[in-house]
């Protein structure tokens, strides 16, 4: 499905007034793939769109688009093109002129802007919208106007700067399976800026983790999601149950800890050592509580205290206190095959463990 | 407590728009249709004479010569004005307010008396000949003061502000990612400036046009000091009727008709700018 390296990032920094922004980020971005850029805001993520639009450029490093230094290729040179935050539509023109804007521009015969335009609208399902004003239109159908100028153009990456965070939950959902379905349909890579991370693990090929201008972690959904580097990336994606814990014995295979006066004996996966303090993590869909009626024994588990019952739907999420004040965050999915009691009263006293081998164990940061 | 204020204040407004504003008005437009008597302001006598009057030949060439020295008077200015409006509102902000407060500095001064000074610039032995002279660039001192080119440059030197104002107060709103996205669909500049910068300034445009075409009609004492005792302006036309002529009718029909001219360009404005308001509304 991705092919080959159709644009590198090689070294690139860039500052303002002196603030260092984008600080040694090298990154490849392949033929045909959906790269999302996620961090929390600040981290850079739009200023490095923008550099690969060309609206601004690098202190130094090099962006190599389709093999082209992008140094000599201005923003109208560029095959790239941008799903503006605020869409950008052009106000006086209507959406007929909107889409067809860049085919103008380049010259193309009225016949095949006819063509092209009516075809890219009906892709966005816009046909009947063409002699619209933009604030004619919702939201979600701007948004589409948007997509289908920049589209139309054909561009190697669709540059989409955080496209659905003006849209309500509902509508921002739709959009999300819409635009997964369009990049799949054309075929392009999209670069597509968030700071959900929700949205990027359900959108993308691979998620590129940024954080204060540094490219923090790179991989697919799944491997960020269950290997995160370090406690910020496991952090900012999905909740996680953290205990600091001490090796109190370790050699090539194995560690071994104690959490809650439990000792546990877990896979050596990062070379610890002895003596090392760490981050022990756990998913709250992988942390698993028991009614004391429900297990035989409670060995390997610890005493809990149910202290809020949250229903979702599909899931009840639990907040459970330990013995020590500390809380957790459990969520527990209706799962009718095998039975299992998930009716929980605040106040009720439960037992804790979690799959072993399933924990994320990351370096100590202060 | 407020509300009183509020009542009050708008009140007050009010009441003087319609003392001096509104019955003004309407005392001239009972008088156009007046009788004109020398011995009396006018009498009590309906007519259409003042309105057919101004229907002869000499009237019309009056103002079909005032219509034209405004046209390029506003032209000028817009030619002028627009590079100016567009730079300040691309300035970093402080530069802005320094540039805004550059500009409204003449105002400081009754434009009376900056025509004056206009005047001794302008003259035979003025500032701008003895430089050209000194110079060598001309022989003999340009005669500019007393002509239409020196009733032009006094026109549009105070007329500019009101043509840049309004064009800057919409730039300064510009959206920047319009241009942008123009930039990112392969547009080049003067395809940008054509067709995004232009039409959505249009309201600013024709906002600083109205502002500019209407009073070089009518700024009468600019034409008087540096255009000589020639009635170049209709301005100067409605002026010399009152006083000269002493025919308050014929006076009163000429303003009226100027002010019917002047309430069809603000309504176009006002249908546009509604316009410009809904455009800005999506951005």
């Amino acid at each position: 499905m991705t092919g080959k390296n159709i644009i590198e990032l090689r070294g690139i920094f860039k500052s303002y007034n002196g603030q260092q922004i984008l600080n040694d980020i090298n990154l490849n971005i392949k033929d045909g793939e959906f790269l999302t850029l996620l961090g929390p805001s600040g981290c850079g993520k739009t200023t490095l769109l923008r550099l690969l639009a060309g609206f601004e450029s690098p202190i130094s490093g090099q962006i190599l688009i389709e093999g082209k230094d992008a140094k000599e290729l201005s923003p109208q040179e560029r095959h790239i093109n941008t799903v503006f935050q605020s869409y950008a539509l052009f106000p006086h023109m209507n959406v007929f002129d909107n889409v067809a804007f860049g085919l103008r521009c380049d010259g193309v015969t009225e016949d095949a802007i006819q063509t092209r335009v009516t075809e890219m609208l009906r892709m966005v399902r816009l046909s009947g919208y063409e002699k619209r004003k933009p604030h004619e239109l919702s939201g979600g159908q701007q948004q589409r106007v948007a997509i289908a100028r920049a589209v139309v153009k054909e561009p190697i990456v669709l540059l989409l700067d955080e496209p659905l965070s003006s849209l309500d939950y509902r509508l921002r959902k739709n959009m999300q399976i819409e635009l997964k379905q369009l990049q799949r349909k054309l075929g392009i890579a999209f670069v597509f800026v968030t700071h959900d991370q929700e949205e990027a693990l359900s959108m993308s090929d691979t998620i590129v983790v940024m954080q204060q201008g540094h490219v923090v972690q790179q991989g697919t959904p799944r491997d960020i999601y269950e290997n995160p580097k370090n406690l910020s990336v496991a952090t900012f994606i999905g909740e996680s149950n953290i205990f600091d814990v001490l090796i109190e014995k370790a050699d090539e295979k194995m560690i071994q800890v104690t959490v809650q006066g439990i000792s546990y004996t877990l896979e050596n996966r990062e070379d610890f050592h002895q003596g090392d303090k760490i981050h022990l993590l756990i998913r709250p869909e992988d942390t698993r509580v028991y009614h004391r009626s429900e297990i035989e024994t409670t060995e390997g588990m610890f005493p809990a205290v149910v202290s809020e019952v949250i229903y979702k739907g599909t899931t009840v999420d639990l907040i459970i206190k330990l013995p020590d004040g500390k809380l957790l965050s459990v969520t527990e999915f209706f799962d009718e095959d095998n039975g299992e009691d998930v009716t929980y009263t605040i106040g009720e006293s439960v037992w804790v463990n979690w799959p072993i081998g399933w924990e994320v164990v990351l370096p100590y940061e202060a | 407590m407020k509300h009183k204020f509020q009542y009050f204040s708008i009140g007050l407004i009010s009441s003087w728009l319609g003392i001096f504003g509104l019955a003004s008005f309407l005392i001239m437009v009972v008088m156009s249709f007046l009788e004109h008597d020398p011995d009396h302001i006018a009498l009590w006598h309906f007519t259409l004479e003042n309105y057919k009057d101004l229907f002869n030949p000499i009237f019309l060439q009056i103002f079909l010569k005032s219509f034209y020295i405004s046209f390029l008077v506003t032209a000028t200015c817009l030619i002028l004005g627009y590079p100016f409006a567009y730079i300040m509102s691309r300035l970093p902000e402080k530069l802005q307010s320094f540039n805004l407060l550059l500009l409204l500095l003449p105002f400081w001064t009754s434009s009376v008396v900056r025509s004056y000074a206009m005047m001794s610039l302008l003259k035979a032995k003025g500032l701008i000949n003895m430089i050209l002279l000194s110079m060598g660039i001309i022989h003999t001192p340009l005669q500019i003061l007393f002509t239409n080119v020196a009733v032009a440059i006094g026109l549009i030197y105070n007329l500019l502000p009101f043509m840049i104002l309004p064009i800057y107060a919409n730039l300064e709103r510009f959206d920047i990612s319009l241009i942008e996205a123009a930039k990112d669909l392969g547009a080049k500049y003067h395809t940008i400036f054509c067709k995004v910068i232009i039409p959505l300034s249009m309201p600013g445009i024709l906002g600083g046009c109205t502002l500019v075409f209407l009073p070089a009609m009518t700024l009468f004492y600019i034409s008087d000091l540096l255009g000589g005792a020639k009635a170049l302006l209709l301005g100067n036309l409605i002026e010399d009727q009152f006083l000269m002529a002493n025919n308050w009718p014929r006076g009163a029909a000429t303003s009226v008709l100027l002010t019917l001219i002047m309430g069809i360009g603000l309504l176009i404005y006002w249908f546009k700018s509604n316009k410009g308001t809904r455009y800005e509304s999506v951005l």
